[in-house]
């Protein structure tokens, strides 16, 4: 070991505030309103708040307890406390999940903090170029191409052609940034950046809230009021409620909000005190999101679109959070009076929920190279960036279809996060022991959990989180493994707008026909198209790139014919890209556990109970 | 242009529940937080040294 002292949070309310700006990032304001429009409106709310209850509280309680305990045994990174909880060496294999995490995302994350930086700093200077008095659907396509550009969507290295453009500056000021404060520490970096940015975000974004609550449509523009935007989030739907996919998606917003599973919470509690509550912190953390997600991200982001341009435009926004966030509100922002001022704003929130999140990415590598390798502060802050900047640096090159940051999203910030959390809650339940894991956690605790959460904990949360993680994979792992094999799919699809005009078109209950006519772009084949599906995959070319093609849907009932048009954007993922972010992964996982490796002999050699046989000290 | 999409009152009821039930339980939390009780001993437990 070093001899630094050992860190510690300033205050109860600086742990409280750190984790809870772990939690609130963009998914807050950008996934779930969309996930909620998508999937039932208000009668999302019902499978969302199931899944709070029944696996991010409890799973959450369960790593906050984890992870003081393991501190109280002189370990703060979750190989090692894994390994403590585990009883055992392949506790720490699992527990390299822990770091893998939050590194991996980080890869990425700071690329979308830049460019909520980059578009901060355009509104602070004017906006993004899209033209005055320009109809909706104009400036959305200008939003877009401004975007494409940002992000060098169309090429890879395309964001570097230009040399040092300002979604660079952008990008080196905060990766900058959070180097800075992870290195100043727990207490003097990370807990005082979200002592500061958590109030000013709930601040500016209820000032944005009351402008969205207060708006009115401009002449000519959708028609729409305020009342319109509230019900096409908030009306519910119940037959999504029969949709498995519905539940699936409240279940991973619910998860991948709250932070558990992320490697995070373990590492942020491990620096707490035997006398330091852990429930009531780890239930105000959870609030604290949940206040974030429902009331701010629920009633600003979406209303304010439907307002402004209108129903169509933002069902097709709704299903990407990046087509939200930098597509759409850009034109809402263009047409509210004051718009420059409210999209400075709202940029500046989703930085500020961005960077309070990267920051708590980087804390836990840093700590685990720190115990494992012996290594100093700075060292150990100098490895994590660069690290950290290798895998900003692939991802920024490989931007062509955004495939390197959606393979590296999909299978370290989705797929290994719910394996992580079921990892976690097994380990307290049945491996320590509900009973001990219980106990340690009241320890210090100023309200008990209850004993129904203490049944949950042990039965429900585990078997929910398998039928998650089943659902998770079935749905989505095929398609990532056909790009990995080179056999790209797309499906043509009438997305939710199409499909609700549809059936308001045909409220009868009929059997309804479609028939498929393509109309623009490169030839496709037809010939999976079903009669009685409103969608069909098809095989594309291994030399298509990103185009559009468009098709006429034929909808029958027998009777009456209408015709709607569908436009698909193939955006396809380069299976070569896809396997070299593989390789990169794969690289930084053998790192990781050689490191866990060396980090094991050190422990083991210094005589300290790295399998949790000793009970741990005060 | 999509069917009217006005806020009905089960849609009023589910947005107030959702948004007072967070906000509440936000509160809560802070103040028990903030403003813990003065006489309120450590609940037991514990794995002791």
């Amino acid at each position: 070991m070093t001899n630094q002292p050992t860190q510690q949070w300033g205050s109860r309310l600086g742990v409280i505030l750190a984790v809870a700006g772990s939690a609130v990032g963009l998914g807050n304001f950008l996934r779930f309103p969309g996930n909620a429009a998508e999937h039932g409106g208000g009668a999302f709310m019902i499978p969302y708040f199931l899944a709070l209850i029944f696996l991010g509280i409890p799973i959450g309680w369960a790593e906050w307890a984890m992870g003081r305990y393991g501190g109280r045994k002189g370990f703060h990174s979750a190989p090692a406390i894994m390994g403590v909880w585990c009883k055992g060496g392949w506790g720490r294999f699992a527990g390299v999940l822990g770091v893998l995490v939050p590194l991996g995302v980080y890869f990425y994350y700071v690329i979308i903090e830049a460019w909520c930086l980059y578009y901060f700093w355009l509104y602070c200077t004017g906006g993004i170029g899209l033209t005055p008095g320009a109809d909706a659907p104009t400036q959305a396509q200008q939003a877009r191409d401004f975007f494409t550009t940002v992000i060098g969507q169309s090429e890879n290295g395309s964001t570097f052609s230009n040399g040092m453009s300002g979604m660079l500056w952008s990008f080196l000021v905060t990766a900058a940034l959070n180097v800075w404060f992870v290195y100043r520490g727990l207490s003097k970096g990370i807990e005082t950046v979200c002592k500061y940015a958590m109030p000013v975000m709930a601040v500016l974004g209820l000032v944005v809230l009351a402008r969205v609550l207060t708006l009115d449509a401009p002449p000519g523009t959708t028609g729409q009021t305020v009342n319109d935007g509230l019900g096409y989030l908030w009306n519910p739907h119940w037959e999504e409620l029969t949709n498995f996919k519905t539940w699936l998606a409240a279940a991973g917003q619910i998860f991948f909000s709250l932070s558990v599973g992320f490697g995070v919470i373990i590492n942020y509690s491990s620096y707490m005190k035997k006398k330091d509550d852990v429930v009531l912190s780890g239930l105000t953390a959870s609030a604290t999101n949940e206040f974030f997600e429902v009331v701010l991200g629920g009633l600003i982001t979406v209303t304010a679109s439907v307002v402004f341009v209108g129903v169509t435009l933002t069902g097709q926004s709704t299903g990407s959070s990046f087509s939200l966030g930098f597509n759409t509100l850009p034109v809402v922002f263009a047409q509210m009076p004051g718009g420059v001022f409210f999209g400075a704003s709202f940029f500046l929130i989703l930085f500020l929920a961005a960077i309070t999140s990267s920051l708590s990415m980087l804390q836990p590598s840093q700590a685990f190279f720190e115990e494992s390798l012996g290594i100093s502060r700075g060292k150990a802050t100098a490895l994590v960036t660069v690290w950290g900047l290798a895998g900003n640096a692939f991802v920024l090159w490989y931007s062509k279809g955004l495939t390197a940051l959606d393979t590296i999203d999909f299978w370290v910030g989705a797929f290994f996060i719910l394996v992580m959390a079921g990892l976690q809650i097994f380990a307290f339940g049945w491996i320590f022991g509900l009973d001990r894991g219980i106990a340690e956690a009241h320890a210090g605790a100023h309200m008990h959990i209850p004993k129904f959460f203490q049944f949950v904990i042990k039965y429900v949360a585990p078997a929910y989180l398998l039928v998650v993680l089943v659902g998770f994979c079935v749905n989505n792992m095929p398609g990532y493994i056909d790009t990995l094999r080179g056999n790209v799919t797309t499906a043509v699809a009438a997305n939710d707008a199409t499909k609700k005009q549809i059936a308001a078109d045909y409220p009868a209950p009929a059997k309804l026909t479609y028939a498929w006519t393509q109309v623009d772009g490169p030839p496709v084949a037809l010939g999976d198209a079903a009669k009685d599906k409103t969608s069909f995959p098809f095989h594309e070319p291994p030399d298509a790139r990103n185009f559009k093609v468009k098709f006429a849907l034929d909808v029958s009932d027998g009777t009456a014919k209408k015709t709607y048009p569908v436009e698909v954007e193939v955006d396809v993922e380069s299976p070569g890209t896809a396997r070299l972010t593989w390789g990169f992964l794969l690289l930084t996982i053998v790192g990781l556990v050689a490191i866990m490796l060396v980090g094991a002999k050190r422990w083991r050699a210094q005589g300290r109970d790295l399998d949790g046989r000793q009970p741990a000290n005060d | 242009m999509l069917a009217n999409t006005e806020l009905t009152a089960t849609g009023w009821t589910f947005m107030l529940v959702s948004c007072i039930g967070v906000t509440w339980l936000t509160i809560w939390c802070f103040k028990k937080v903030l403003f813990p009780p003065h006489d309120e001993p450590d609940l037991p437990g514990g794995l002791g040294p």
